[in-house]
């Protein structure tokens, strides 16, 4: 029978009533274990008890030394304390004295209050030990016990995750709103996104951004079996309904590489931002404009510097960005060259770069048939079919054009008039 | 005497129109009813007022300051231009400045509309000077703005929808909203009927059940055009108990309410001439009297038809813009611009689809014309609450189409002026419904084991959520356990999952949506080489993908129509309840619908209706549990069988023609299948049973006046002009059954 004419003969049940408002407030009661308890401590957890009732755990120690694909866990912290030296605001620089706290969660659905977190994963470092702690929530009854565990209502730690601003972190926040009565209140913490360091460093050479991809391109590390994080929801609604916990424990093993694979790169995009590895131009490309976008002027003038010396005409948008650094420190006739070296580029890049030759020219130069030229350059860009460029900008860099050339040409008669009557 | 009285004398003269006048009434003015501004009245609210040129609240304002105030929440039935946001303003505002943690929830149902109110509070705010901020909250909302509605707020301005899937599901994000929310305010309640109206009353017990959780327990407040149930519908969609406000304050000026019938054309089928040109006339009437008018037609096509032709008044002017056309989308600075040149007299005439006729608001015109009856009565008072200025005559025409439904209301006039409007049902007991909104309601906020959902006891039905693998049983809850999301699967506006949509290829790049229609009726009408009649226009139905309830269409000019034949077995299943009659019994209860389409025919648009092609419909059976009113009774005397099956047929053409004059609905939200000998009575029985599984409260309606309906459609097939029976009373007949007009208000009135 079809769910509908299921539905439809249960019609006659149903039973309306007045309002019946239910004013006393059950009072907290011990929330009981579920009587799958047994099963699940017996699959490796351990029973943890706290004030708002109880959450299960499991605990995992690393050697600091021990390596992670192709690095170790410690070469992290070896480059965060030389970076420590640097006076910059790097958004993914942390301080040494910081609780570094590695975060990942596995839940049963995208968002939406109906979505649970059960299992609540940090690594954090303990002298020469890394520390898992894998909290898993017993059933959803104890969801207020086991938030408590996570301890983000204490100050001062410094997530690491991977796409933890739009995904992990609102969750922790929805899930927190629901018991704010009860818990202490949620702190806000200082929190870095790897994900998003991941799509400035790594722009353009990476398909895609998944964890998985990251690891096998870049930490050259490989899962063996193991379980793909979308099939958490129906994992742990298995687990609760059958109380079986195996595939649970493989989805805490999946979590666990997650939390492990953060270490390692984390590492390695500090490494690359820092230029410590060999790296291709594109990657150093990016990681001088992430610089430069940091208005951290100084260290992206150099690293561009390096890089034209380096690759040379192989990277014309590093010479587009040395223009625009030399320009804002007052070197217009030297910017002029680099920008010149950049105007063949059939993107937005290419007709900024005419632009600029074409303001340089005007202003700096005064020479003004040059100037016209570049103008005159960049609007064959502009309208060229293969740039590659929104139609907003064509449209309204198109006015500008039209302006600046009628500008320009003004000038020129000036110029010729004052001339003849020299 | 005023323009209008002469305009009206001037046609009365005229030989050609004056006898297309079927009725003409005139209702009397009537004088404002004041109340001073309340003592509490907030002082910013009064400056407020004041600078608007506002010295004294009409009553019903007065009176809904008042309930508010009291926490008690309550419907306002108020015509148009009665100054009804007020009704919600004041309060609201009030609340907000005595306490500006508070918060407020408007409600519009649809996003434009919502949109168009923004402007209207952000005038009224503005003059209090004070900082309240109110914004709308839908799918246009830019995600950076996102937050700061969410978190500050004070009034926020959404759509049925936007609630249902865009903001209950994600209340951990709204918790400033919820714990501080006071006020609910529902506009254009008569809107929510039906299956979306079902939809909705499931939505807002969510959000009173979410309100509850975080500690609030907001005064709801609804406005409605009229209707017959103002109340009843409040509370049965709120689920909370109501006071009405219905005797507006507001003053009315003389009105002249012109029914209009164009001639018959064509006797046979009852063909009149076509409304549209009748109304290009009486509009260009009213344009050279300087009279002005707002015309109100149904579609796009009608309102770009009339403009077209009403501009040709004023070619031979450059950059006249004194005639406009109106349609939805709009953008609210478009319609600023119309309503200024109403008000300084620029534009004279104003054409517009129904969209004016929802709360959007252009101001007040003389004159306002209806090309055809809106289909109920609370629309056709919305339009004609149109015309009229403060203390001046106006002017309403009603022009009648041939359609069985116009020519029902422009012989009966009493019908609508009496005001004994429709009512409107909505049925939040339908349990398929319910479900949906149970799942949406579970993964918002788990169930305890003694919660109540609304009104409804729903822990059996939890525990078939558990067994079907969306929820689990815990200790203490029934928790959502699954990555579904469940409101992105539930549209409140698509009557079921089920529908066949029907799009429009005529332009292949350009491929539209155009409608949705329910499988059963689609059978008959979306059998593939159909001819189906969207607004009037031809489509031939080109292919009817039943798997992907997809119907192609395009547009064709062909002189013939399609009619199929549907072998329908119906089922009691069971009678909840019965009613006798001295001639006949009503009952009401459930019914199995078994439908075969079998073939179709090709009807020529002749005289001689000849059938020129048939073909077989190739579709599966369709079967539909719903509920259903029938009335049965004995076989009359001295009647064939076969008369008497013809004749049924005919009767339940009228009668289904006539059913949403009773009870506000669409054609095809109901069916009415009349059976000779029913399988168990062995009597005559005439079943009207809902399209919507499980019903949605219309043939629950239908069953408690059965004696009206009856009566109802016999006069109206009696009052047709036509000679023997047409398809806007019974069906076009042939010359053969030229009895069977009178045979069949013979049997009407022998029924009770």
């Amino acid at each position: 029978m079809s769910y509908e004419s299921r539905l439809l003969e249960m019609r006659r049940k149903l039973v309306k009533k007045k309002k019946v408002q239910l004013v006393e407030k059950s009072k907290p009661v011990a929330i009981p274990a579920p009587p799958y308890e047994q099963n699940w401590l017996r699959a490796g957890l351990q029973k943890i008890e706290n004030e708002y009732g109880i959450v299960y755990l499991k605990q995992k120690r690393y050697d600091l030394d021990a390596r992670h694909g192709n690095r170790t866990f410690r070469s992290l912290f070896q480059a965060l304390e030389q970076w420590a030296y640097v006076e910059d605001n790097h958004p993914l620089k942390s301080d040494v004295k910081e609780r570094l706290v590695f975060f990942d969660t596995e839940t049963t659905g995208l968002s939406g209050a109906g979505a649970y977190i059960f299992l609540l994963g940090f690594l954090e470092r303990e002298e020469d030990d890394l520390v898992l702690s894998q909290y898993v929530l017993p059933s959803p009854d104890h969801e207020a016990a086991f938030l408590y565990a996570s301890s983000f209502y204490e100050r001062d730690l410094t997530l690491v995750t991977y796409n933890g601003k739009s995904f992990d972190v609102p969750m922790v926040e929805s899930r927190w709103t629901l018991h704010r009565k009860q818990l202490p209140r949620l702190q806000k913490h200082k929190h870095i996104d790897l994900l998003h360091a991941a799509r400035r460093i790594w722009k353009d050479e990476q398909a895609s951004f998944s964890l998985v991809r990251m690891e096998e391109t870049i930490l050259d590390f490989f899962r063996e079996g193991d379980i793909p994080g979308h099939l958490a929801p129906i994992i742990y609604e298995d687990a609760v309904k059958s109380g079986n916990p195996q595939a649970l424990m493989d989805i805490l093993r999946h979590n666990e590489w997650d939390l492990l694979s953060l270490v390692t790169f984390y590492g390695e995009a500090v490494d690359t931002v820092l230029r410590q590895k060999k790296t291709t131009s594109t990657v150093e490309v990016n990681v001088a404009k992430w610089l430069n976008d940091l208005k951290l002027f100084g260290q992206s003038r150099q690293q561009f510097e390096q890089i034209v010396d380096t690759y040379g005409a192989e990277t014309p948008t590093a010479h587009y960005y040395l223009g625009r650094l030399l320009k804002k420190e007052g070197r217009p006739l030297e910017a002029f060259d680099f920008f010149e070296r950049s105007i063949h580029l059939p993107n937005r890049i290419g007709v900024e770069a005419s632009i600029q030759c074409a303001m340089i020219a005007e202003h700096q130069k005064r020479e003004y048939v040059l100037a016209l030229r570049y103008t005159t350059k960049a609007y064959e860009r502009l309208m060229a079919k293969e740039t590659e460029i929104t139609q907003r900008f064509r449209e309204n860099t198109a006015q500008q054009l039209h302006a600046r050339k009628a500008r320009i040409i003004k000038k020129l008669a000036h110029e010729q008039r004052d001339k003849s009557s020299d | 005497m005023s323009k209008i009285e002469q305009f009206i004398e001037a046609l009365r003269r005229d030989e050609e129109y004056g006898p297309n006048i079927q009725h003409l009434e005139v209702t009397e003015a009537t004088e404002a009813k004041y109340a001073s501004f309340p003592q509490s009245l907030h002082e910013d609210l009064q400056k407020a007022l004041r600078s608007k040129g506002i010295e004294q609240l009409y009553t019903h304002q007065a009176e809904a300051f008042n309930y508010a105030r009291k926490k008690q929440s309550f419907v306002a039935v108020t015509p148009t231009a009665s100054g009804k946001s007020l009704c919600y303003h004041l309060p609201v505002l009030q609340e907000i400045l005595e306490n500006p943690a508070s918060r407020a929830l408007y409600l519009f149902p649809t996003k434009a509309l919502a949109q168009d109110q923004l402007a209207d509070l952000h005038d009224l705010i503005e003059r209090t000077e004070q900082s309240i901020l109110s914004y709308t909250f839908d799918g246009d909302t830019p995600p950076g703005l996102r937050t700061k509605v969410r978190k500050s707020g004070h009034i926020v301005l959404t759509n049925p929808d936007m609630l249902h899937s865009g903001l209950l599901p994600h209340h951990t994000k709204w918790v400033s909203l919820f714990e501080n929310l006071k006020y609910i305010v529902i506009d254009e309640l008569h809107t929510y009927k039906g299956v979306f109206g079902s939809h909705v009353a499931h939505v807002l017990r969510r959000l009173m059940r979410i309100a509850r959780y975080y500690g609030a327990n907001p005064v709801v407040i609804c406005t409605s055009a009229t209707i017959a149930n103002p109340l009843e519908l409040a509370e049965s969609l709120t689920n909370e108990s109501m006071q009405l406000i219905d005797r507006s304050g507001a003053p009315t000026g003389r009105k002249f309410f012109l029914f209009y019938n164009p001639p018959v054309v064509h006797p046979t089928f009852g063909i009149r001439k076509s409304a549209i040109l009748e109304v290009r006339e009486l509009a260009k009437r009213l344009y050279e009297d300087h009279i002005q008018t707002i015309i109100f037609a149904r579609s796009r096509v009608r309102v770009e038809m009339i403009t077209t032709y009403l501009k040709q008044l004023t070619a031979q002017k450059l950059f006249d813009s004194s005639i406009m056309g109106y349609r939805g989308g709009y953008l609210p600075s478009e319609r600023r611009n119309i309503e200024k040149g109403l008000r300084n007299g620029e534009i004279r005439t104003v054409v517009s689809t129904n969209a004016l006729e929802l709360g959007i608001d252009i101001g007040q015109l003389d004159a306002c014309i209806m090309t055809g009856y809106p289909g109920n009565i609370a629309s056709a008072l919305q339009q004609a609450g149109r015309a009229g200025r403060r203390g001046e005559d106006a002017l309403i025409i009603l022009v009648a189409q041939s359609t069985p439904l116009d020519q029902y209301v422009i012989q009966h006039p009493n019908y609508l002026l009496a005001r004994r409007p429709e009512e409107v049902r909505i049925h939040p007991d339908n349990i398929l419904i319910l479900m949906d909104h149970l799942k949406c309601a579970s993964f918002e906020l788990p169930f305890t084991f003694d919660e109540m959902y609304g009104e409804f006891d729903v822990q059996y039905l939890l525990e078939m959520l558990a067994e079907e693998g969306v929820l689990i049983r815990t200790g203490l809850k029934w928790h959502w356990m699954t990555d579904q999301f469940p409101a992105r699967d539930i549209s409140l506006r698509s009557a079921s999952q089920e529908n066949v949509v029907i799009i429009d290829q005529s332009v292949p790049t350009k491929t539209r949506v155009i409608g949705e229609m329910d499988r059963f009726s689609a059978m008959t009408l979306l059998h593939e080489e159909a001819i189906y009649l969207h607004q009037g226009t031809q489509f031939q139905v080109e292919e009817l993908d039943w798997e992907e309830k997809k119907a192609y269409v395009k547009e064709v000019d062909v002189d013939y129509f399609t009619d199929a034949n549907l072998a329908v077995e119906l089922n009691r299943l069971e009678e909840d309840e019965e009613m006798t009659y001295s001639h006949g019994t009503a009952y009401f209860g459930d019914v199995a619908v078994v439908a075969i389409p079998t073939i179709f025919k090709k009807i020529a648009f002749n005289d001689q209706r000849d059938n020129i092609g048939s073909g077989p419909i190739n579709l599966p059976e369709e079967s539909l549990h719903t509920a259903s009113t029938w009335y049965s009774f004995d076989t009359p005397e001295n009647w064939t069988h076969d008369q008497l099956s013809d004749v049924l047929i005919n009767v339940s053409h009228a009668l289904q023609n006539l059913i949403p004059l009773l009870v506000s609905c669409d054609r095809s939200d109901i069916h009415v299948v009349p059976k000779v000998k029913a399988s168990e009575t062995e009597t005559p029985t005439i079943f009207v049973y809902d399209s919507y599984p499980g019903g949605i409260g219309l043939s629950e309606a239908v069953f408690k006046k059965w004696p009206e309906l009856f009566d109802m459609t016999a006069d109206h097939i009696e009052n047709c002009p036509c000679e023997i029976g047409c398809p806007s009373c019974i069906g076009a007949q042939d010359q053969a059954h030229s009895t069977y007009k009178a045979k069949s208000v013979a049997l009407l009135r022998s029924l009770v």
